[in-house]
């Protein structure tokens, strides 16, 4: 496959299940999959709508990480009539029209409304605001490269702390201890920022 | 928080833990406010990094896909001044050889198309191809409708307008396919129309007499497109 965003015509090739797995499971290459085949269709509806290049990447990163979240959370399930790209250009364009009425409360689709709504529903469903995420991007690379290489590892790539030991060159518990440490550091640094 | 807790924490959220030790932390949060309170609080973090980590991928994703298309635009401007030369030589010698039919010179004016109201998914993706179609975005169109038809293979709506989609981007013989399934239903509300447009796909394709044969049908008797079939008889040898 081409590795420029590619036309939408191979869309029908798209095994939505396969994607449906890699994003619960943060593989890059169903995301990177996702990303190249669906941006220029949802680029080309969104700038009939009016937007420019800057507000399509906005928009569709925004409805890519609404997409992440709500299969995460099970609010997004897949349906045999319903293809997710189907389901993530709505939601970049419910993003961009809101975002240019700046109607912050019409009870649509908006990606940040659905999250906060959703975290008054389940207390494990806590997520920062997006301006928020600035915040802890700040701190975590005040972390230095290590912790963040070791939090990525585990929580973003899903390694087992036997996997990362062995990556870091460290016991298990030590690697265990490490990850420990950097994740009370970003708590706390965070809380005092 | 401890270590421990921490890690007892990561396997529930992280869905580690089988259904037995899962129910059994649940109850333990249920009844200890400390334990749900740091629960809730390492949970943020933990989808924080998540997230994080998410959108730094996407940013990643995004400039190796604009950078692709940015160089694929500066090799296409560094071709000599020959290779275009070239194929603009070929491109209007295929222009003289395929010189069309004079019978398939017409243009098809295609259906209008179906308001679209919102209403639940299958709705929701029908009417987005609608918008598309209106739009005469036939790509996406046919990218909305095609999994929907294959849903529901017998609604004739789907497929008379996947094969208005086939007119408007001139694939004719898969147009003249779709449509001759249609008009097979004698019930079904586009069977006229679907007539219709079925002489006019054999016409582009130069089937002259299906076409013929047709379209003295149709302009013979009671149909909306009578007069329409009448001139275009005229134009036909």
């Amino acid at each position: 496959m081409s590795n420029s965003f590619s036309s939408h015509k191979n869309l029908e090739t798209l095994p939505d299940q396969e994607l449906y797995q890699g994003l619960l499971n943060n593989h890059r290459s169903s995301i990177s999959q996702l990303y190249r085949e669906v941006y220029p269709m949802a680029k080309a509806q969104l700038m009939r709508m009016g937007a420019n290049e800057e507000e399509v990447k906005d928009a569709f990163q925004e409805g890519m990480v609404a997409l992440w979240k709500n299969t995460k959370q099970g609010k997004f399930q897949l349906q045999a009539e319903t293809k997710m790209s189907t389901y993530l250009i709505q939601i970049c364009k419910n993003h961009f029209l809101e975002k240019k009425r700046k109607l912050p409360n019409t009870g649509s689709l908006h990606p940040d409304q659905q999250v906060e709504r959703l975290a008054e529903d389940n207390f494990l469903d806590h997520w920062f605001k997006r301006e928020e995420m600035e915040q802890l991007s700040k701190h975590l690379r005040m972390l230095g490269e290590r912790c963040q290489k070791l939090l990525k590892l585990f929580y973003y790539e899903r390694e087992s702390m036997r996997e990362i030991a062995l990556e870091m060159n460290l016991g298990e518990a030590s690697a265990k201890n490490e990850k420990y440490r950097c994740m009370q550091k970003l708590k706390k640094t965070y809380d005092l920022g | 928080m401890e270590s421990r807790d921490q890690e007892r924490i990561d396997a529930y959220l992280m869905g580690k833990l089988d259904e037995k030790a899962r129910q059994a932390f649940e109850e333990e949060i249920n009844e200890s406010p400390e334990l749900a309170e740091a629960v809730a609080q390492h949970s943020r973090f933990v989808h924080g990094v998540e997230e994080l980590h998410f959108r730094e991928l996407l940013e990643e994703l995004h400039q190796e896909g604009v950078g692709q298309e940015k160089n694929g635009i500066k090799r296409r401007k560094r071709w000599p001044i020959w290779s275009i030369a070239a194929v603009l030589l070929l491109l209007l010698g295929v222009f003289w050889i395929f010189q069309p039919n004079p019978t398939s010179e017409f243009s098809i004016q295609l259906d209008p198309g179906l308001p679209t109201t919102l209403g639940g998914t299958n709705a929701l993706a029908f009417g987005e191809g609608m918008n598309a179609y209106k739009q005469d975005d036939y790509v996406s169109a046919r990218a909305y409708w095609t999994p929907l038809w294959e849903a529901h293979p017998q609604n004739d709506t789907l497929l008379f307008y996947l094969a208005q989609v086939d007119l408007g981007e001139e694939r004719f013989q898969a147009s003249l396919e779709k449509l001759e399934q249609l008009i097979k239903n004698e019930e079904s509300g586009f069977l006229e129309k679907a007539r219709w447009y079925v002489a006019l796909s054999h016409l582009k394709l130069g089937q002259i007499e299906a076409a013929k044969a047709l379209l003295q049908d149709i302009s013979t008797r009671q149909h909306p497109k009578s007069k329409e079939a009448q001139e275009l008889l005229k134009t036909i040898p």
